[in-house]
This record gives C-alpha cells, sequence and structure tokens, in this order.
C-alpha cells in the first residue's frame, strides 16, 4: 500500500475517536519521583515493557555495549535528572526513524545514526525523543490511537505481529508521531536541553535538511515518522526558528562522532544494500559531504545500487563505480568481484577472467567463493567456445 | 518463565464446534505408565481488557492475580494425587537459557496440536491418534531430569480478555474480524513434557465464554476441566 | 485492518477453513505449474491451494516444505524487481535475500549462500535464520532457479532446535527430485 494510502488510512481510523485538544499534563517529576501516577499509565509502561521485550528477544537490538553508552552518554547530559530512567537503544533497522516508548526507552534507527554527522545532530534528535517521555505524550495520546488498524504498520517495526497496546504504543511513537502540537512542543523543550547541554543548536536545522533533502531524492516509500517529507519539514521549520541568530556554543563538548560510529555507518550502507535499497544508498552517496565519511571504495556500494536498480544506461555507472572503488583501493576484494560478474554478462571474457582470478587470491576465506569460482569457469568455457568458433 | 508471544493468537479462537480437547501421547494411549512427577514450570498467564476500540490490553495487576489462582489450582490438583508437582531447581543463566528456548519450542509445538485438534478435519484427527506425530522439544531439558529426578515438565498457558464499555468481548471480536466464535473469552492450554525425550506426552485445552481468572473460583474450575482428561496412575483421585 | 485480516486468513486457512490431503508415493505431478517433484510419502497437504504444494508431517509452524511458482516479472514483488535471464545465479540469490528482509524479516541472517542445480539448471541455495518474538530460532532453505519466464521457488521451514536438522533429509529428497516439464 503506498505510504500516502497507509497514513490516511491510519488517519481515519484515529480520527475516530481523536480529541479537541490533548489534556496537558505535568512533566515526570525526574529523579527517583519518575515514576507513572495512575493505573492507567502504569498499564502503558507495563505495554510499553513488552513491547521493548520483544523488540530485545528477537534480535533486533543492536548488541554493541561502546556504542550504546556513546548514545546513552548524550541523553544523560540531554536528561541528567532522567538518568536511569531514559534508556538508549540502537536498531538494526535502516530506515530513517527513531522513537520513544512511554516507559524512558528511546531506540534509534541504525540507519539514522548513519546520517548524522556530529554529536550535536545526535543530540537535536535525542532531545525531541526525551521530551516525548519526559512530557508524557503517549499518556496524552494514546486512548485516541488504540486502534486495531495498527497491526499491520507495527510489522514494518519488528517484522512479526505484535498485537494489542504493545503494537499501537509502537506505532504510535514510531509511525504515526503525535499530534502537531506536541511534536512542535517536543521541538522547543528538545532544543532548550540540546543548548543548556552544550552542543551547537545549528546543527538541528542542518539535520533535518539533509534528511528531507535525501527522502526527496530517493524519492522511497517508507511508513516511519522521519522518513515522512511532512514531519521532516515541521523539524527543519520549527528548529530554524528556534536557532535564528543562535550563536556558537562557547565550550562544545569534544566530538568524536564520526569515528566512533564508522563501523556502523559501513554496516548500515551494507544493510541498504542487501535490501536492494538502492534509491537510498544513490541518494546517501550523492552528497560528497557523506561520501567522505565512508572508507575509500565506497563507490564499489554505488555501483551495487546502480546495479539493483538497473535503469537504462545503469550498466556504464556500474562499471564506472567499480573501477572507481578499485582505483582508491586495489586490496578491496569485492570490487574485483562484482567487476568481473559485470564482464562476464557483457561477455568481456578476457577481463572477466582477470577480475574474478584477482578476487579469488584476494578473498582466500569468502563465503561466496563458491559463485566466483562458477564464474570464473563459465568465463573460461565461453572464451574458448569464442576461440573454436573462429 | 516469560510470556509466550505467540500465544495471543488464539484470543481470536478458531471457528470450531468443540471448545475441548486432550491430546495424547502413543505411549500413554496403549497404556503405558502414567506420568507421576512434574516439574511446574511458572504458568504464563495473562488477562487483558479489550477497549472501545477492540485492543487488546495486557493489565499487569489482573494477570498477576489470574497467574496466582491458576498456581493455587495446580497445586491442588498436585496435592489431589493425579500428579506430584515441584518446582523448579535454580539454574543459572545458560540453562535458565536453555529451560526459556524449549518452552518457546512448546508453545509452537503447542499451538500446532492446537490448531490441529480443533481444525485439523478427519485428516488430522486420525494423524493425532495414530502414534504418527513427532511432537516434541527435543532432549535438551534431560539436565533437569538428572537433577531432579522429575519425570515431565508441566507448562500452562492460559489468557482472559475481558471486556470494557460493557460490550462482549465475543461479540467484539466476532464483529472485528469476521470470524464465527465457538470458543470463550478465556482459554487454558496445560501441557506435559517428558524432560528426557522432549515428548509431549499430553496436551489438553479448555475455553470458557464466562470464565473470569481473576476470580478464585472461576480460575479453579478451567484448571479442573483441563484435568479431567488426565491419565494418571491407579488410585489418584 | 486489511493486513489484520490477512493475517488472520492465513491463520485460518493454515487451521480452521483449510482443507488436507495425505501425500502418496511416487511423483505428484504440477503439469500447469511446469514441473513434478516426489514429495515425502504420509506428509499432509494442503489441498485447497492448487497452485502451490506446501506439506508437512506435524503442523506447518513445526516443518514446511513448500514450492511455488511467479512469472518473472513479479518474482520480488516487495522490493518491485524482476527476475530475469540475464540474472546471475547470485544476484537472483541477492534479490531473494533482499525480498526476505523486505517481508517482514529484516534482521534474517543468512547461514549459507551456494550456488545449486535446480531441476537441471543454474541457481541457488540459502540458508537464514530468524528469530520469532520469544526469541526462537526458525531456520528457512530456499532454493530459486529461473527457467522461461518463471521463477521457481523450493523452500523449507522449521524451528532449528530439533525439527530442522531432524527433517532437512526429507526437503533435500524433495529437492533432488524436482524436475522441471
Amino acid at each position: 500500500m503506498p505510504r500516502a494510502a497507509r497514513v490516511l488510512a491510519l488517519a481515519g481510523v484515529l480520527a475516530c475517536a481523536a480529541p479537541a485538544l490533548a489534556q496537558p499534563l505535568p512533566p515526570l517529576a525526574g529523579g527517583a519521583a519518575t515514576a507513572p501516577a495512575s493505573d492507567e499509565e502504569r498499564r502503558l509502561w507495563a505495554n510499553a515493557d513488552e513491547a521493548s521485550e520483544i523488540l530485545a528477544r528477537s534480535g533486533r537490538v543492536l548488541d554493541d555495549p561502546a556504542l550504546t553508552a556513546y548514545v546513552q552518554r548524550v541523553a544523560d547530559r540531554l536528561f541528567p535528572e532522567f538518568k536511569g530512567h531514559v534508556r538508549v537503544h540502537i536498531l538494526k533497522a535502516q530506515s530513517l526513524n527513531a522513537f520513544a516508548l512511554p516507559n524512558g526507552n528511546i531506540y534509534l534507527h541504525e540507519g539514522m545514526l548513519a546520517r548524522f554527522r556530529n554529536e550535536s545532530q545526535l543530540a537535536a534528535l535525542l532531545g525531541h525523543e526525551g521530551i516525548h517521555f519526559v512530557d508524557r505524550h503517549s499518556l496524552q495520546e494514546i486512548e485516541h490511537g488504540k486502534s486495531t488498524a495498527a497491526l499491520g504498520t507495527v510489522l514494518a517495526v519488528v517484522g512479526t505481529p505484535v498485537v494489542g497496546l504493545a503494537a499501537n504504543v509502537l506505532v504510535m511513537s514510531s509511525v504515526t508521531g503525535y499530534s502537531r502540537e506536541l511534536e512542535a512542543e517536543a521541538d522547543e523543550l528538545g532544543y532548550k536541553r540540546l543548548v543548556a547541554a552544550g552542543y551547537d543548536p545549528r546543527e538541528a536545522p542542518k539535520l533535518f535538511k539533509l534528511m528531507m533533502d535525501e527522502v526527496k531524492a530517493s524519492g522511497a516509500d517508507e511508513p516511519f515518522f522521519f522518513s515522512t517529507h511532512p514531519a521532516l519539514q515541521d523539524r527543519y521549520d520549527n528548529y530554524l526558528r528556534l536557532s535564528k541568530d543562535a550563536p556558537a556554543p562557547k565550550e562544545p563538548p569534544p566530538d568524536h562522532y564520526l569515528a566512533t560510529f564508522a563501523d556502523l555507518r559501513l554496516a548500515s550502507l551494507k544493510a541498504e544494500v542487501s535490501m536492494a535499497r538502492c534509491k537510498q544508498v544513490i541518494a546517501l552517496l550523492k552528497e560528497p559531504e557523506r561520501r567522505s565519511d565512508y572508507p575509500p571504495y565506497v563507490d564499489y556500494y554505488l555501483g551495487e545500487a546502480y546495479r539493483q536498480r538497473g535503469d537504462k544506461g545503469d550498466d556504464e555507472l556500474t562499471k564506472a563505480a567499480y573501477l572507481k572503488a578499485i582505483a582508491a583501493a586495489p586490496g578491496f576484494a569485492p570490487a574485483h568481484r562484482a567487476l568481473g560478474m559485470q564482464l562476464l554478462k557483457a561477455g568481456a571474457y578476457d577481463d572477466a577472467i582477470r577480475e574474478l582470478e584477482k578476487y579469488l587470491a584476494l578473498a582466500q576465506g569468502a563465503s561466496d567463493r563458491a559463485y566466483a569460482q562458477m564464474y570464473l569457469e563459465e568465463a573460461r568455457k565461453r572464451k574458448d567456445q569464442g576461440r573454436k568458433g573462429k | 518463565m516469560r510470556r509466550l508471544a505467540l500465544w495471543i493468537v488464539l484470543l481470536v479462537p478458531l471457528a470450531a464446534a468443540a471448545q475441548t480437547y486432550t491430546y495424547l501421547d502413543q505411549s500413554l494411549r496403549n497404556g503405558g505408565r502414567p506420568v507421576a512427577t512434574a516439574l511446574l514450570i511458572a504458568p504464563d498467564v495473562s488477562v487483558s481488557e479489550i477497549s472501545a476500540g477492540g485492543v487488546v490490553e495486557k493489565i499487569p495487576e489482573w494477570s498477576k492475580q489470574a497467574a496466582a489462582n491458576i498456581d493455587s489450582a495446580l497445586r491442588r490438583i498436585g496435592r489431589g494425587g493425579k500428579l506430584e508437582l515441584s518446582d523448579p531447581p535454580q539454574l543459572n543463566e545458560k540453562e535458565q537459557h536453555a529451560l526459556e528456548q524449549h518452552v518457546a519450542l512448546y508453545g509452537v509445538v503447542a499451538l500446532q496440536v492446537h490448531r490441529n485438534s480443533l481444525a485439523g478435519g478427519e485428516i488430522w484427527a486420525k494423524r493425532l491418534t495414530s502414534g504418527l506425530t513427532d511432537y516434541t522439544v527435543g532432549p535438551g531439558l534431560a539436565f533437569l531430569a538428572d537433577r531432579t529426578g522429575a519425570d515431565t515438565a508441566l507448562v500452562m498457558i492460559a489468557r482472559d480478555a475481558e471486556s470494557s464499555g460493557g460490550r462482549k468481548a465475543v461479540m467484539v471480536l466476532g464483529a472485528l474480524f469476521g470470524v464465527g466464535l465457538a470458543g470463550g473469552n478465556a482459554f487454558a492450554v496445560a501441557g506435559l513434557i517428558d524432560l528426557r525425550s522432549g515428548r509431549l506426552l499430553w496436551q489438553s485445552y479448555d475455553s470458557s465464554i464466562t470464565s473470569d481468572l481473576r476470580v478464585e473460583a472461576d480460575a479453579g474450575k478451567l484448571v479442573e476441566g483441563l484435568f479431567a482428561s488426565y491419565p494418571a496412575a491407579a488410585g489418584a483421585k | 485492518m486489511k493486513r489484520l485480516l490477512a493475517l488472520l486468513a492465513m491463520t485460518a486457512l493454515l487451521g480452521g477453513c483449510a482443507t488436507y490431503e495425505l501425500t502418496g508415493a511416487g511423483r505428484t505431478a504440477m503439469i500447469d505449474q511446469g514441473y513434478s517433484v516426489e514429495l515425502p510419502q504420509n506428509w499432509v497437504r494442503l489441498s485447497a491451494d492448487s497452485k502451490r504444494v506446501i506439506v508437512t508431517r506435524d503442523g506447518f509452524g513445526l516443518q514446511r516444505i513448500m514450492i511455488t511458482r511467479a512469472e518473472a516479472k513479479d518474482a520480488f514483488p516487495k522490493i518491485k524487481k524482476q527476475a530475469d535471464d540475464k540474472l546471475l545465479a547470485s544476484e537472483l540469490a541477492e534479490l531473494q535475500i533482499a525480498e526476505l528482509k523486505s517481508s517482514g524479516a529484516p534482521n534474517l541472517t543468512v547461514v549459507e549462500n551456494l550456488p545449486a542445480r535446480i531441476g537441471g539448471r543454474i541457481g541457488f541455495r540459502l540458508r537464514i535464520r530468524l528469530l520469532n518474538n520469544d526469541g526462537l530460532a526458525f531456520d528457512q532453505v530456499w532454493c530459486g532457479v529461473l527457467d522461461k519466464g518463471h521463477y521457481y521457488l523450493i523452500s523449507f521451514h522449521a524451528p532449528e532446535l530439533y525439527y530442522f536438522d531432524k527433517y532437512l533429509p526429507d526437503f533435500d529428497r524433495t529437492l533432488a527430485s524436482f524436475k522441471l516439464t
């Protein structure tokens, strides 16, 4: 179903019980007093706990203590009085998204983390998400989000059916988002936290601009809140307004973001290629600023994306990208295999043999040797057949 | 023991004439020695409320009450002589994980037995009594038999959905999902697993339209219903 | 809502409203699907579906062998890609992995990915692992091949604990008997 239709379908169901105005609630107190204040809120947290357990059990949470500690440290800097209550996790998911559950668990998609260029951008997003928890936005809106139509879209988050309130909690926080007013409140109050923690507030609109541009360029249809243009446009507009005339911070915290997340960035790119998300990969790697965040052989992944896209003229773009990767990193084996396969398909058997032999020499323990060996034998056979035919 | 996520789908019961069934392994069918001892794996019980919008919301305090009721009812069955129940021993992390994995596999096995018993038609009805089936969790829990001397593990799953807003749960579910509902809003399934071989020896299912598992008497009645088919040793009540 | 009903329809299909038959000895000819195969004897086949072969011994959640055929242009609907003769076997496998990841299993692990001869033609054999919501691992083998504009998939699904290794030989025998007609 196209995203627009999905959103409309959800909106239609949610509108059945939509409130005229969300009832404002005092924010959570912080410290030892951070606890549900009513039976309804206790149940909401319990259902959020269930959603969290399912995410953890089904292998979707990244088990990387160093990276998790890094993002947690940023959250603790933003929300010091909620240390131990705001708990950040990284989800093994490549789409652009992040969400907070009513129990204080915040989930950042790998795909989102792969796009940040500095710690201030991470802090901008965590600041926004943390406010959804602190200001109890789920409780304000969950009655109106209780809809069975939510089930289908939860598949996109966890991959298997989750039913009941746990599902609604997941969908509201990660897919539909909250009301415009509450999202704006998360921007405003999150921004204040960003500044108070010493981060550079001018990075916030930059982040959302880059994401908007990428979503537009890829033209991909994603269900998640942070993957949709209207949500990103609102964030960009709000943060631009808030940070207008903001000075650079006097003593920003040291920023090791790019170096720390280098491996995750590459893993995310590989995962995107493995899911044939070629539009997203092409949109991402077209940005010169972003390309420099990847290893020198990054054009191999661009080549893979062009090959998967398979539009008219993509054969040439594919080959050119592989050659560029090889020129930048001659020892990077996969580029030789990929080029060898392209050459085999194009009937350039001598060149294919050269590249596949190089690959097999470079990648002694590769799991796909059987394929490469088979293609090498095929190229040799066809070359011989060509010779005999003369 | 954590809750099995898989069984939430059974809050939409399959359309079927029967609301109960019992599965018996061939070894017990053919007059084999009935089981005498079982480790009682903490029952997996949850009570939910169906909201006005038809969404199933787990209520922790209700679930805790229902779990306590089910546990009491099971121990009463144990004291009655049908089956000697004991608690599992303290386990280390690796052993706990192994137990959870095997119980999770039981959840899958039990769901197949359930589906095939209630809605499998003649083919499955014959097969379930033919001795041809392979319902097992494998031999990975034999360490528990070695450690405790128990023959089997008793696993129990119970779910209850109470409607809110005065609407009958059955009608809400039926109207939303367009399936004819023969089952009730509460069900329980109990299974006995041979600790050494892993074979499923016995599984019993019962459902009720009127049970409220938060009420001790209702929980007791449902558990008694399950164990009515239990092949106890001679002389047991 | 539609997705929920589809999920329940599947539940019903595999349970309440389905019809079953027992598999016998000899070849099962799927003439209009372009293949024949020897299925494990005395297994249970879902007979309502005439275009696909879906068989189990104890229940579809415990072991399931499935054979399907799609038009090459409809081979990968989730990722909106087609299969064509120019694709190498590893590229076909790559698209199948992407399709599975986009079909509700984004975090599957590829345990094995090898070229394989299927029905006399070169295709692929994948083994993947997924976890259900209770953290239980399920393994699947997916064997795919293209022939005359059709994409054939022969798959096996079982919990990794006990069932996969026990019934994999039945799947391998079925796979070995698969003949394109």
